[in-house]
């Protein structure tokens, strides 16, 4: 993990004053911090989230003094949170498999203590198949019902390759081929594929920049959508 | 050496240099007695009407309130008229601008004579009173510094322009016209300065706020209030900079002028124009 120095300095700057904040509201109940995604990566671009994950012992009306703070922090840097207690974590972890793996390949702990889960296995995979389906599903009903737009094209391509590239490492990692960055890790899989190398770059600039080459979205997006079913028929061949 | 002998080409030359140094001079003097660290924390900085007021008085305070209410419904904006919504009459807000703006559109307003109302000027006297204590807009005691400053600039300034005038006309030499517009051009500038609302701190504040949140120029911006963003655009970059439809009713002169202009533009007078509305995704914890 490269850690905060790779981020912009304002993000950087909200980031300390939000900690700061959160502190002050929840005391002894703030047991962690922690920033994961993009930004734990040092990978962060100008659409992207800010994620965070405070892990409280208790949620309660101390959170009201965070309320103002956390408004400005997600205008200035559009930072997300999740507000998990250290008693869900683990049902947490089980539940939604998929996002603590991504937190655990991911993530910075800027506050307190290291995060202690595990996720099941089995859960990891039924929930990487969930998650592929559902998004093959998505695209197919985006692809009938957007792409004679081109511009649509480009957002809902743009927001599938974040899934895509997660899942990516999740399926390597199940197949015990070690932890890999979630592009590195779409990259190798799509390599072994054979047949969507083409797509990547244009993943890349859909999800920086928002746009696909004119003429050619739509079927850019149709390609992503036969990316997520390869990816899902991947995942069906994986041991629970 | 003595510049006041020097013939009338060379004399002008040091006479624009002399004009550039003391305008430098003048800044760098302004700037040390008014600047003082941007405090990111300060509650100016995370309130949208605060910034707007400062970055453009009071029109633009209330052309925010009104932004964030019809973002956030609790306005409806007509091809003539400003009014308040059912969800506004009956939905108490927090701040007093937006209580106040409810409160008369409960009667439709056309807009521009919403935005001139005189019945806002006591909140934005308070707002005021604020920015003054945090030295972000020149009170009187920075005026008067400034002032002071400025004559001593100016006294320079003409003293100089007046001594070879003088030497000149001795010589016999009348033509001293382009050196009078010289001083009189010099002297113009140095009393505009004077009369800057925001101090250099303010300066540096807003600049401060524009950097914090330029991210949400290239944002898709959800309407509909749920985030404080929308209101954030357009506080700190201009209430014409929302992306949304409606703003063509509420700024036409303002939206008139950013729909002719290049793509390229980047001014504080206009924002993204992204549309709002992100797709679907799979649901706040999907992955």
């Amino acid at each position: 993990m490269t850690g905060l120095q790779d981020l912009p300095e304002s993000v950087r700057r909200v980031l300390d004053d939000l900690l700061g904040h959160a502190r002050a509201a929840f005391g002894d109940r703030l047991r962690s911090a922690v920033l994961y995604g993009s930004a734990a990566e040092g990978r962060l671009r100008t659409t992207s989230d800010v994620n965070l994950l405070f892990v409280l012992t208790q949620f309660d009306s101390s959170v009201d003094a965070l309320r103002e703070p956390f408004r400005i922090a997600r205008a200035a840097a559009n930072v997300n949170a999740m507000f998990l207690l250290e008693s869900e974590l683990a049902e947490a972890a089980e539940a939604f498999a998929q996002k603590f793996a991504d937190i655990e390949r991911r993530h910075v702990v800027l506050f307190g203590e290291e995060l202690a889960y595990t996720i099941p296995r089995p859960a990891l995979v039924r929930r990487l198949r969930q998650v592929l389906l559902n998004l093959t599903l998505r695209l197919r009903d985006a692809y009938v019902e957007r792409s004679l737009r081109e511009e649509q094209c480009a957002i809902t391509v743009a927001e599938a390759a974040g899934p895509l590239r997660t899942s990516a490492a999740s399926i390597l990692e199940l197949e015990g081929r070690g932890t890999l960055a979630p592009k590195e890790a779409l990259e190798a899989l799509v390599r072994e594929l054979g047949r969507f190398e083409p797509l990547l770059p244009h993943l890349s600039e859909a999800r920086e920049r928002r746009v696909l080459p004119a003429g050619e979205a739509a079927a850019i997006l149709f390609q992503t959508m036969e990316l997520a079913a390869a990816l899902h028929e991947r995942a069906l061949r994986l041991e629970p | 050496m003595n510049p006041f002998d020097w013939r009338g080409p060379q004399f002008l030359f040091f006479y624009v240099v002399l004009i550039i140094v003391v305008m430098i001079v003048l800044r760098m003097a302004r700037r040390a007695m008014e600047a003082g660290e941007p405090d990111a924390r300060t509650g100016a900085l995370t309130d949208p009407y605060r910034i707007a007021l400062l970055r453009e008085g009071r029109q633009e305070m209330v052309r925010v309130a009104v932004v964030s209410l019809t973002d956030r419904g609790l306005l409806t904006v007509g091809d003539s008229s400003v009014q308040v919504s059912e969800a506004g009459r009956t939905t108490p807000v927090r701040r007093r601008l937006e209580q106040q703006v409810l409160e008369l559109c409960r009667t439709p307003w056309s807009a521009a004579a919403l935005f001139d109302s005189p019945l806002f000027e006591p909140i934005a006297a308070e707002y005021e009173r604020d920015l003054y204590g945090m030295q972000l807009l020149a009170d009187e005691d920075t005026l008067s510094r400034r002032r002071n400053l400025a004559r001593a600039a100016m006294a320079l300034l003409l003293l100089v322009a007046g001594g070879k005038i003088f030497i000149a006309l001795q010589r016999g030499r009348t033509n001293v016209g382009l050196l009078i517009f010289l001083a009189v051009v010099a002297v113009a500038y140095a009393r505009r300065d004077v009369k800057d609302r925001m101090t250099a701190k303010g300066d540096a504040f807003l600049a401060n706020a524009k950097n914090l949140f330029r991210s949400l120029l290239s944002r898709d911006l959800r309407p509909g209030g749920a985030t404080t963003e929308v209101v954030m655009l357009a506080g700190v970059f201009g209430a014409a900079s929302v992306p949304f439809e409606w703003k063509k009713k509420l700024f036409p002169r303002a939206t008139a002028s950013t729909d002719g202009s290049s793509s390229s533009c980047s001014s504080s007078s206009c924002g993204s124009s992204c549309g709002g509305g992100c797709g679907g995704g799979c649901g706040g914890c999907g992955g």
